[in-house]
């Protein structure tokens, strides 16, 4: 008898409380399944395998920010190092997938002379050192090349394709090119590099042009495609004409591995403001602490 | 005097003679050119030393080492798991311990085949030679090595013929052996069990 209630409960409640779970039930697997709600569509696609796919791995990138040096040299012997005249730090985020370029022009005087001197004199090691103190980050290495190292290092290349973004005519680099697109072989590129005759500021135009041929030059990688193998070739081409300090292969190749991730437009360079004018012994012009400050929390410029 | 003249001209031969099947034979010198798969013929193309100091050539072990890493990447990775309808096993230990999250990751299903769909008809695999780039320091050591090669495939699935495609590099360094420390593959699929393809839909 103390059942009855139940009984009657279950009766009542039971079948609508069923059809709502069953509704239920359909409406996931319609959703679950995708299945089209107009007559003669497809009900029902088998998901197989996935027509493209692609992976790309690298082992032992760096994860943290990266900060190296660049520096071009005036020496006219194959074998030697000259002045420090092309100076570049350039700090890569990994994890931003950005990175920046600090120009240094050649007459700043980063205390005790110009800084250029400072290569010729000490070698790439204490040269590192000045510049990495200067700025304020831990340079993890660097690397330097000379007239024909620079010059054979770009005809191995295969030249570069670049964008020259205002008149350069000047007897004494021997640059000679109109603006617009240009394919320039080794010299053509040294040439570009070390005009300096063709801009109102000088040296700090020119400096600010070698960080712009370091982004084409990446851009230009990018745009060939060279593959895994075409990297080893380009590292073997770098091994031969350059000097390196504190870094072997290995992590060369990892780090430019991870660099032919960037984006070009995500690499900001930017020149020290200096204080003098573009003859000798600059001395560090106002507002270099704040750029020094935003280059050297996570290796890009925000704020520059 | 001839005969003396001969029989010095025949002994030098047979010396040249010995000494090439030695150093053939034994892989003294130069890689082998056998197939380094037990499903499919895959060999050395051919080597390139990139040599960013003075000139050295990558040897024949460490050739014939990174060929048998290879040829344990596509007998393991992408056939035997059509053929058991299984992901892969014992393939970790071709990759250096940086990989390992990797190829358990989303690359898996790129790296290797999983054993999906699975193989109804015909099984039959194709490759390309193995072009090797190899690069040494300055002091002549081999310290990377790429091997690109293309693998295809064409299998018989439910619904007709699943056409597979993998352009493949693996860069290898020296690691007690060598391993992989990373890899580049692109992955196409065309046929029957593709995503999106028309092979496997029914309609009302």
């Amino acid at each position: 008898m103390t059942a009855r209630p139940r009984t009657v409960l279950l009766t009542l409640v039971g079948p609508p409380l069923c059809g709502v779970l069953l509704a239920c039930m359909v409406a996931a697997a319609w959703v679950g399944l995708g299945l089209p709600l107009a007559n003669g569509e497809t009900w029902f696609t088998v998901q197989k395998v996935p027509p493209v796919a692609g992976a790309s791995f690298t082992s032992g990138q760096p994860d943290g920010v990266q900060f190296f040096l660049v520096v071009g040299n005036d020496s006219r012997d194959p074998n030697g190092v000259g002045l420090g005249d092309a100076i570049h730090v350039i700090g890569v985020n990994p994890q931003a997938k950005a990175a920046s370029i600090i120009d240094i022009p050649r007459d700043t005087d980063v205390g005790g002379g110009k800084v250029n001197s400072v290569l010729a004199q000490g070698g790439l090691g204490q040269f590192t050192q000045t510049i990495s103190r200067f700025v304020g980050v831990p340079i993890k290495f660097s690397m330097t090349t000379n007239f024909a190292g620079f010059t054979d290092m770009m005809d191995e290349f295969g030249g570069l394709d670049i964008n020259v973004q205002q008149p350069m005519h000047d007897e004494n680099s021997g640059a000679d090119f109109d603006p617009g697109p240009q394919k320039l072989n080794g010299p053509g590129a040294l040439a570009f590099s070390r005009d300096r005759h063709s801009f109102a500021a000088g040296d700090i135009t020119r400096t600010q042009n070698q960080g712009y041929l370091m982004i084409t030059a990446l851009q230009n990688v990018q745009q060939r495609a060279v593959g895994a193998g075409g990297v080893l070739n380009m590292l073997s081409n770098v091994g031969r004409h350059v000097q390196m300090e504190n870094v072997g292969f290995q992590d060369l190749y990892r780090l430019g591995r991870l660099v032919l991730t960037i984006d070009p437009a995500n690499i900001k360079n930017v020149v020290i403001p200096t204080g003098g004018g573009s003859g000798t012994n600059l001395t560090p012009g106002a507002g270099i602490d704040s750029l020094f400050a935003d280059f050297r929390d996570d290796g890009v410029l925000q704020s520059h | 005097m001839q005969l003396v003249v001969v029989g010095v001209a025949v002994g030098l031969l047979v010396l040249a003679a010995v000494i090439f099947f030695f150093v053939r034979s034994d892989g003294g010198s130069s890689p082998s050119k056998k197939s380094v798969s037990a499903n499919v013929k895959l060999t050395l193309g051919g080597i390139q030393n990139a040599n960013a100091g003075a000139p050295a050539t990558l040897g024949a072990d460490a050739a014939n080492q990174i060929m048998a890493a290879v040829g344990q990447y596509v007998d393991k990775g992408l056939i035997a798991p059509v053929k058991t309808g299984k992901p892969p096993t014992d393939v970790s230990g071709l990759f250096d311990a940086g990989t390992q999250t990797a190829i358990q990751g989303p690359d898996k299903d790129v790296l290797f085949e999983n054993g999906q769909p699975k193989l109804t008809g015909d099984f039959k695999p194709a490759a390309e030679p193995v072009v090797i780039t190899a690069l040494s320091d300055g002091n002549g050591q081999f310290v990377l090595a790429t091997a690109a090669f293309t693998y295809r495939a064409d299998e018989g699935v439910d619904g007709g013929t699943l056409n597979t495609s993998r352009t493949i590099a693996l860069t290898f360094t020296p690691d007690n052996g060598w391993k992989i420390t990373g890899y580049d593959v692109t992955l196409t699929r065309q046929g029957a069990q593709v995503e999106g393809s028309t092979t496997g839909t029914a309609k009302k």
